[in-house]
């Protein structure tokens, strides 16, 4: 039986696959870009998942996303440090509302706790939207710093131009956060957050620090969407609140994660390189308004065939087989 | 200048009330968190929209066609979500989040992202010339429908038997169930009624807002806001709430515009939340609690 | 000898407690000395888990004190009530479902002390512990599919992983035949011999009688007998509390 947070073989065979089909298929750069940004939303999915390892499932870490985004984009715009520096001073603000969350919701729970933190998305949002002078408003912030390239060596990766380069450096984050993530479920935190999830109350008799738990938990998980959302701020160079506020940036990492497999180490990740491809190079030829609807029905049939998740459904299937 | 914020606040509070009950009943009866409820409105909306004008339906007669409509999308909701597992509150609330986006992109797709409103012919607005107070069609339509409608849930609730019996399922299911009530009976009677109150909902909001695919999940919120503050299956209260709220909104953008009046609900969604999670009112009058 | 064992481990002050203006305990005294078995019985609603609640820090009263060892308790947090030596087990088993009996047992181990180290070095003591409560053969079992005795025992064991020196046990052997009960006696005077405190909460009189040092019977909320267990038991209020007025006293 599979230790929690490990892995079967043949899921970690199918990433691999799917990565390395097309990092190295020297194709046209759409493959590049759509890999680039599925390993990009796989790191926002699990991101979030960090903190759905708790159990408390958020509809609100667009929040984050938004505050590292502008965070970041300010810093750069005001201080003129390099993006490379300002991503994790972004990652921070997004923190901070972390802390917040936890300071005003931290005895809410389930459905509650859901709405609670949907709703705090607003604050951020209309108050970047209206301090016009510190934000530019709801016209958003245009000619935001790119990545400037990296130097290794002799070789240089223009990280904004060249999008074979974009691609590693999206993949790079992702294995990062991957390794967070990681960590999250099977380190000794990874042990404490699971009695968390399982019961808390058991747990706390026993000797954890639920709140400490969940702290530490959304802590790292909004300082990383954070980051995500600032990295995201530079990749495209613009932002406006009704963007990277957007609705789409909570509900992407749930449906990705769910899809995947929330209790999975590589589960939202594989969610992200199965449903982002698939809308991208699929549904959005198809419908260019509304594709996002595919993720939305993707939600519904998961939660309602395949409650744990696609990687847990694989799991299952290859051990009985 | 006070008095017409109030009858500002009191024809926008009637709508919201109208809004919250369909909310409200379907959460009371069924433990369903629907968060597509707002685009469900925006759906009736939009139909009432090409109602009128594709098909030169006179605004008044479209009311009848969308909610007969809405009752059967409800329907087909009801079936959709018999199907979800526990936890269910948390699940439904996943479930109808994704029904949402589905909806949104739908509407996306078929409507664009363009404004659009139901034009409803241009009568001059009534006006009480001593007060300077000017009372518009669509505010009397408003206010006259939403109160009809929610005083005959009203009746419905206190007078008959169906309203008991709906009564005592939102209070204690498996008492209910005992005692011979068929909840399940109950559980899609609240969907017909949440549909209905839905449908008409939707075309009453594509008179006085403009219709767009992303405005559903403020009318969510609304819907929520003013559940928790009256707590389930409370019609006074939540005549009560609406009315609180429209006036804490219409204040809200008379001093500050428009644009800090998505905050303030959601400050006040999350003052609620945290302060009250089981519902304000309900500690209040513990002794009429489930009038 | 005789200074180590009349040293107080728990002492509850005037502890109070309302839910919704309803007072569920009132003004409770109480007094446990190291290494003594306690028990508390009364009818059903009497307050005795909500007593348990108080003192691990997941309810906090409305009044009154915890003192353990003299240190005031009363508002710490649960996690740092476990550290401190106390341990519980919950009249309803909360095992951790999804994982292993044995895995439920380490975690014991693992976040019962602060700074206890890796959890992966705990499998020697945790395996040893389901000997003692015989669980060994059901080690690698995940925990939703043991019986219902077998999951108290297992409430048990993780408590005890937790290195306690004060357990309190809830209804522990609630619905067992009397086999099942007379090894439970023999466990907890096995517990009480390695020099643990123990402050039991049942209904089963058979059980509690045998054991016990001292019984304290709760009714509504207050005390209303506190004593040997042969006293307590032929107390007229103890005995109409339970049985109802004018019957004999219990006897096994």
């Amino acid at each position: 039986m599979n230790k929690p947070g490990h892995p079967s073989f043949l899921i970690l065979a199918v990433t691999f696959a799917l990565i390395a089909w097309a990092a190295f298929l020297t194709g046209s750069g759409i493959h590049y870009r759509v890999l680039g940004m599925a390993c990009f939303y796989g790191a926002l999915a699990l991101s979030w998942n960090i903190f759905a390892l708790t159990g408390a499932i958020s509809l609100g870490h667009a929040a984050f996303f938004g505050l590292g985004a502008y965070g970041s984009a300010l810093f750069c715009q005001y201080w003129h440090w390099s993006p490379y520096i300002t991503i994790f001073l972004g990652g921070t603000v997004g923190c901070i509302y972390g802390f917040l969350w936890h300071l005003t919701f931290r005895k809410l729970r389930g459905a509650a706790f859901a709405l609670a933190t949907l709703a705090s998305v607003e604050i951020p949002k209309v108050t970047i939207d209206n301090w016009d002078r510190l934000t530019s408003g709801s016209l958003g912030l245009v000619g935001i710093a790119r990545l400037p390239p990296v130097n290794l060596g002799s070789i240089t990766f223009d990280v904004d131009e060249n999008l074979q380069a974009q691609c590693f450096f999206l993949l790079m984050f992702a294995l990062v956060v991957i390794y967070i993530h990681f960590k999250a479920m099977s380190s000794k935190w990874g042990w404490a957050i699971r009695s968390v999830r399982e019961d808390e109350i058991a747990a706390s008799t026993i000797g954890v620090d639920v709140p400490g738990i969940r702290l530490r938990a959304l802590c790292v998980s909004a300082y990383l969407t954070g980051l995500c959302g600032a990295v995201y701020a530079h990749l495209m160079g613009s932002i406006e609140p009704a963007l990277v506020f957007s609705l789409h940036f909570s509900a992407l990492p749930l449906v990705l994660s769910i899809f995947g497999g929330r209790y999975q180490a590589l589960g939202p990740f594989l969610g992200a390189l199965i449903l982002y491809p698939a809308d991208q190079l699929l549904f959005h030829s198809w419908f260019p308004a509304g594709h996002a609807a595919f993720y939305g029905l993707v939600m519904v049939i998961t939660i309602l065939f395949f409650p744990h998740g696609i990687g847990e459904w694989v799991q299952q299937k290859t051990k009985s087989a | 200048m006070l008095f017409q914020l109030l009858i500002d606040s009191f024809s926008l509070g009637s709508f919201y009330a109208l809004i919250a009950l369909g909310f409200s009943l379907i959460f009371g009866v069924t433990h369903t968190f629907n968060l597509a409820h707002g685009e469900l409105i925006l759906l009736s909306g939009y139909l009432a929209y090409v109602l009128g004008k594709y098909f030169s339906i006179p605004f008044l007669f479209t009311l009848p066609i969308c909610m007969l409509a809405l009752v059967f999308v409800a329907m087909l909701l009801h079936q959709l979500l018999r199907q979800v597992k526990e936890p269910f509150e948390l699940n439904s609330l996943v479930v109808t989040f994704g029904l949402a986006l589905v909806l949104q992109n739908a509407m996306l797709f078929f409507f664009s992202a363009n404004y659009r409103l139901i034009h409803v012919p241009p009568v001059p607005p009534l006006e009480l010339p001593n007060l300077h107070l000017f009372i518009t069609q669509t505010q009397f339509i408003l206010v006259g429908l939403s109160l009809l409608v929610t005083g005959s849930i009203y009746l419905l609730w206190r007078k008959t038997f169906l309203g008991k019996a709906l009564r005592a399922t939102i209070q204690d299911r498996e008492a209910a169930r005992l005692a011979g009530i068929n909840v399940e009976h109950m559980s899609l009677m609240a969907f017909i009624l949440g549909g209905m109150l839905i449908g008409l909902a939707g075309p009453l909001y594509a008179q006085r807002e403009y219709l767009h695919p992303f405005g559903g999940m403020e009318a969510t919120l609304i819907g929520v806001i003013i559940t928790i503050f009256a707590g389930v299956g409370r019609i006074r209260g939540i005549l009560l709430g609406g009315w609180i709220l429209g006036g804490v909104e219409s204040v809200t953008v008379f001093f500050l515009g428009a644009n800090w009046r998505e905050l303030v609900s959601a400050l006040v969604l999350i003052m609620l939340i945290v302060v009250r999670p089981a519902g304000v009112l309900s500690k209040r009058a513990k002794s009429e609690r489930w009038r | 000898m005789g200074s180590a064992k009349d040293e107080v481990c728990l002492d509850l002050q005037n502890i109070q407690i309302h839910f919704e203006q309803v007072p569920v305990l009132r003004d409770i005294n109480l007094s446990l000395r190291e290494n003594e078995i306690v028990s508390i019985i009364g009818p059903n609603g009497a307050g005795k888990s909500t007593l348990f609640n108080i003192i691990c820090g997941l309810t906090r009263p409305s009044g009154g004190r915890v003192l353990y060892h003299g240190e005031d308790i009363t508002r710490w947090p649960p996690h740092r009530i476990c550290h401190a030596g106390i341990g519980r087990t919950f009249q309803i088993a909360r095992p951790f479902a999804g994982m292993t009996t044995l895995e439920n047992v380490i975690f014991g181990f693992c976040f019962g002390k602060p700074k206890s180290g890796k959890c992966s070095l705990k499998h020697k003591e945790a395996l040893q512990l389901l000997d003692l409560l015989q669980l060994s053969h059901k080690a690698d079992l995940p925990a939703r599919e043991l019986t219902c005795s077998e999951l108290r025992r297992l409430e048990a064991a993780r408590a005890l992983a937790t290195q306690p020196k004060l357990l309190l046990l809830d209804e522990i052997v609630a619905g067992f035949s009397p086999q099942v009960i007379e090894q439970w006696v023999e466990l907890l005077k096995t517990l009480r011999d390695q020099g643990l405190t123990l402050l039991i909460i049942d209904h089963f009189l058979s059980l509690t009688a045998k054991v016990s040092d001292r019984l304290i019977a709760l009714h509504h909320g207050t005390k209303i007998a506190e004593g040997e267990p042969e006293a307590v038991l032929a107390c007229p209020e103890v005995i109409s509390a339970y049985l109802g007025e004018g019957r004999k006293p219990y006897r096994e």
